[in-house]
């Protein structure tokens, strides 16, 4: 493929993802994964395996397929008119994109949580109950109640808010908002959780504080998380993924890609080069 | 790797900075094991002298870099090669720091050395020690200047000789001592010598595994080099 560095044009291959884009406690395997925008293609042959109870980071430049793709594992591109996909994508060995499987049940399996807190215009508690009580997950008050405070627990939000769940969600910080949505998320105790960049709206302290919980959260739960900061990526996944205009260029150990990555492309990403 | 330049202007600007003050460090050591051996070899007390008294110039320069590169990490946060060129600075400068003590050990002893009046003709067999040490140190700054794997794989392999070279003048430094006992105190200052020579291989031998780290990204210090 063609590159551009400082208006030159030079060759740099991306055949085969490299590094270890396939390992034997997957969670998800996506095979030769295509993914068009109409006649637009925003990914090529995207191969990787997504450990259990681990975190995976997506990273590479704006534009280069990240936030596609991850949409892929829950079925979110469905609702986007012309798109359409091509290869396997498996959960547990099963493929999400059959006939029978239905999307609704998947994304209780795989949630997700986005860029901007987007809590509903309702209680806190309603917040984390809506969902729950939607996919029958509890039979009475008493339950919900339950669930609701497990939930917040978990997120780390509950001590925060334990007093005012009957107060409207929006009125939380942008922090404590995007860890009512993580709450949400889990309270309808799905597998996977997909982050779409989680903390870009947020000051350092609560993304540490999201963080933090994220790795607390893996211990649980499989996620994939979507970020712009290498940091990031870094402190927090076992894995990491790198994606150049829609390639997967190289998937290992994030140990491994942030201090010897093997791809020139990765290399040049990471240390902030042009490429 | 390094030709492709980072976004930030700054940034390329900082990390050449400090590759250009290692260099600079380490002409320094080089020239101070340069005149410590002519010092020692042709027992000049003057030359042993400024040896053994410029040693401060060297811990400054290295003060100076370890402050950049803290500085470096905390700013920039560098990852894959500029990460593993910082760490390979860190550790290199630490070696020639110590090159630079043994540098003034020989200049220390010299001072003494040359006050003693000696019939032997021991120094000479310093000659080829000295010799090969100062190569293998040249050899090991160069290829860590240019970042050469090739060269730095075969510098380190040089430090056996070198080693082997120690043995042979320990030898007769000890026969001279068992053939006269009066010497022995004497001869004690000059094995010190060529011990602090013998070292300053084993240096320049672990700056060469630096180079191979930076560029490799292997870690070849306890598995030896193929
Ligand atoms: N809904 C859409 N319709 C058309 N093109 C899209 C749509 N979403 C993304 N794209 C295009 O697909 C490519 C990849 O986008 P995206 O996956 O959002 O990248 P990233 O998350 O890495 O920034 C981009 O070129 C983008 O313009
Ligand atoms: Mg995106």
């Amino acid at each position: 493929m063609i590159n551009k560095q400082n208006g030159e044009e030079f060759d740099i291959e991306i055949d085969k993802t490299v590094g270890k884009p396939f390992i034997d406690d997957a969670k998800f395997s996506t095979r030769n994964v295509e993914v068009f925008y109409g006649d637009k293609q925003a990914i090529f042959d995207a191969s990787i395996d997504i450990g259990k109870n681990q975190i995976t980071a997506m990273i590479g430049p704006s534009g280069c397929g990240k936030s596609t793709l991850l949409r892929c594992l829950n079925r979110m591109n469905d609702t986007i008119q012309d798109c359409r996909i091509s290869g396997a994508i498996k959960l547990d060995g099963e493929d999400i994109y059959q006939k029978h499987q239905d999307p609704v049940l998947l994304r209780a399996r795989v949630g997700m949580v986005f860029q901007k807190p987007n809590p509903f215009p309702k209680s806190i508690y309603d917040n984390v109950a809506y969902g729950a009580k939607l996919h029958g997950l509890a039979s009475n008050k008493i339950e919900l109640d339950a669930l609701v405070e497990k939930s917040l627990i978990r997120a780390g939000l509950f001590k925060e808010v334990k007093d005012l769940l009957h107060k409207p969600g929006t009125g939380l910080s942008g922090g404590q908002q995007q860890r009512l949505c993580i709450a949400r998320t889990i309270a309808i105790d799905p597998e996977v959780i997909l982050m779409d960049e989680p903390t870009s709206a947020l000051d350092p302290i609560a993304t540490a504080v999201i963080e933090e919980l994220m790795i607390s959260l893996s211990k649980k739960y499989t996620i994939v998380i979507v970020t712009h900061s290498m940091q990031q990526a870094a402190r927090v996944s076992q894995r990491t993924a790198y994606f150049h205009m829609g390639h997967l260029v190289e998937v290992n150990k994030t140990n491994t890609v942030f201090t010897n990555p093997e791809h020139q492309l990765t290399e040049n990403y990471i240390t902030g080069r042009f490429g | 790797m390094m030709e492709i330049q980072h976004i930030s202007r700054q940034y390329n600007q900082e990390l050449e900075g400090v590759k250009n003050k290692v260099l600079k460090m380490g002409g320094l050591v080089e020239s101070q094991v340069e005149k410590a051996i002519s010092a020692l070899i042709e027992q000049n007390n003057e030359l042993a002298k400024e040896v053994a008294e410029s040693d401060d110039k060297i811990n400054k320069i290295e003060v100076e870099i370890d402050k950049k590169c803290a500085q470096l990490i905390a700013k920039r946060q560098p990852a894959a090669g500029d990460l593993r060129l910082i760490i390979a600075v860190i550790k290199v400068i630490t070696d020639l720091e110590r090159i630079g003590d043994e540098a003034e050990k020989i200049g220390r002893y010299t001072q003494k050395l040359t006050s003693i009046q000696d019939d032997t003709n021991m120094y000479a067999e310093l000659f080829r020690l000295g010799e090969q040490v100062i190569a293998m140190l040249r050899d090991a700054l160069d290829a860590f200047a240019r970042m050469d794997v090739e060269q730095a794989t075969k510098v380190a392999q040089t430090d056996r000789q070198i080693d082997q070279e120690f043995d042979r003048v320990s030898r007769i430094l000890v026969t001279y001592m068992m053939e006269n006992p009066r010497h022995i105190k004497t001869m004690l200052k000059v094995i010190w010598c060529a011990r602090a020579l013998e070292r300053i291989g084993d240096h320049s031998q672990n700056i060469c595994e630096y180079v191979v780290y930076f560029v490799n990204g292997q870690d070849i210090r306890h598995t030896g080099l193929e």
